[in-house]
């Protein structure tokens, strides 16, 4: 029935909701569209005009869909708001270990330069280089989470994804200089 | 003569909760029987059905199960709840009370049968 796949791919265009919710709705659309064409034939039409009035009587997509969001409207914004929660908790979390972990390698790294600024000067191991990347990061850090914990105010998506991919890079870093 | 879609939109839980109250029926069932009903007086866009179909349902004022068939899209009945049966009667007197007062008011004498 390509017909009524492409219908229902229509109708359910504008459905704002989690795919399992989608899938009921789908197939509940897919039941009555069908019933609806087989009583059609039954009263005399063919079944291309069948199919055809079971699509057009459904009704238009956009409304269909605006309804629908509204009906789930709180249950998509409450998987939204933990979706966001979850990303933010772990990204906060990951990045601090890292950040921790780099700024102690570079710490026991700088432990073993003995003192003096000709010693300073010659030294070329990855210490400075963790040093760069980690501190500003805790800073960072310790800036979101004041601001989240503190003033109340949601750090973006933007920001975490852009702090956890530059404390993989870290990461990889020190992987490499191993 | 139709009965504007505008007009049923808000009364269409009222005429779900009363057919679903005889019977437990799917959504093309509940369709065709307000037409009927209505001698094809009512004859909404079936799509709009089923979001009023499932505010009911989240509302746990009806319930939903799915039957399969035999080479055949499965049907979705829905049942009406206790609490749906609260708010039916609750619903069919706000109904009776309003459009007595309208009526009043636009002067209808209704005929007795």
């Amino acid at each position: 029935m390509r017909e009524f796949d492409q219908a229902i791919q229509k109708i359910m265009s504008s459905v704002k909701l989690p795919d399992r919710r989608k899938k009921d709705i789908q197939r509940e659309i897919e039941s009555h569209l069908y019933e609806k064409m087989n009583d059609l034939i039954q009263s005399g039409y063919t079944q291309q005009e069948a199919k055809r009035v079971a699509i057009e009587s459904f009704g238009d997509s956009e409304n269909f869909g605006e309804e629908f969001n509204r009906v789930y409207k709180e249950e998509f914004m409450m998987i939204a708001v933990i979706q966001n929660r979850i990303v933010i908790i772990s990204s906060l979390v990951i990045g601090i270990f890292f950040t921790v972990f780099a700024v102690a390698i570079a710490l026991k790294e700088l432990a073993t330069i003995p003192s003096g600024p000709t010693t300073w000067h010659d030294y070329n191991g990855p210490a400075f280089g963790y040093l760069m990347a980690g501190v500003p990061m805790l800073v960072l850090f310790i800036g979101t989470i004041y601001k989240w914990v503190i003033q109340k105010e949601k750090p973006s998506l933007l920001i975490m994804f852009t702090i956890i991919s530059y404390l993989l890079a870290i990461l990889f870093n020190i992987g490499s200089t191993k | 003569m139709r009965i504007k879609t505008e007009l049923m939109k808000g009364n269409l839980p009222l005429l779900i909760l009363s057919l679903l109250s005889k019977e437990e029926l799917y959504g093309y069932e509940i369709t065709k029987r307000i037409s009927e009903r209505s001698d094809d007086l009512i004859n909404l866009k079936e799509g709009s059905l089923y979001p009023a179909l499932h505010l009911l349902e989240k509302h746990g004022l009806v319930t939903a199960y799915w039957v399969s068939q035999e080479g055949k899209p499965s049907r979705r009945y829905y049942k009406i709840t206790p609490k749906g049966q609260e708010e039916l009667a609750e619903e069919k007197k706000n109904w009776k009370d309003f459009t007595s007062a309208v009526g009043r008011i636009l002067e209808i004498q209704y005929e007795r049968v």
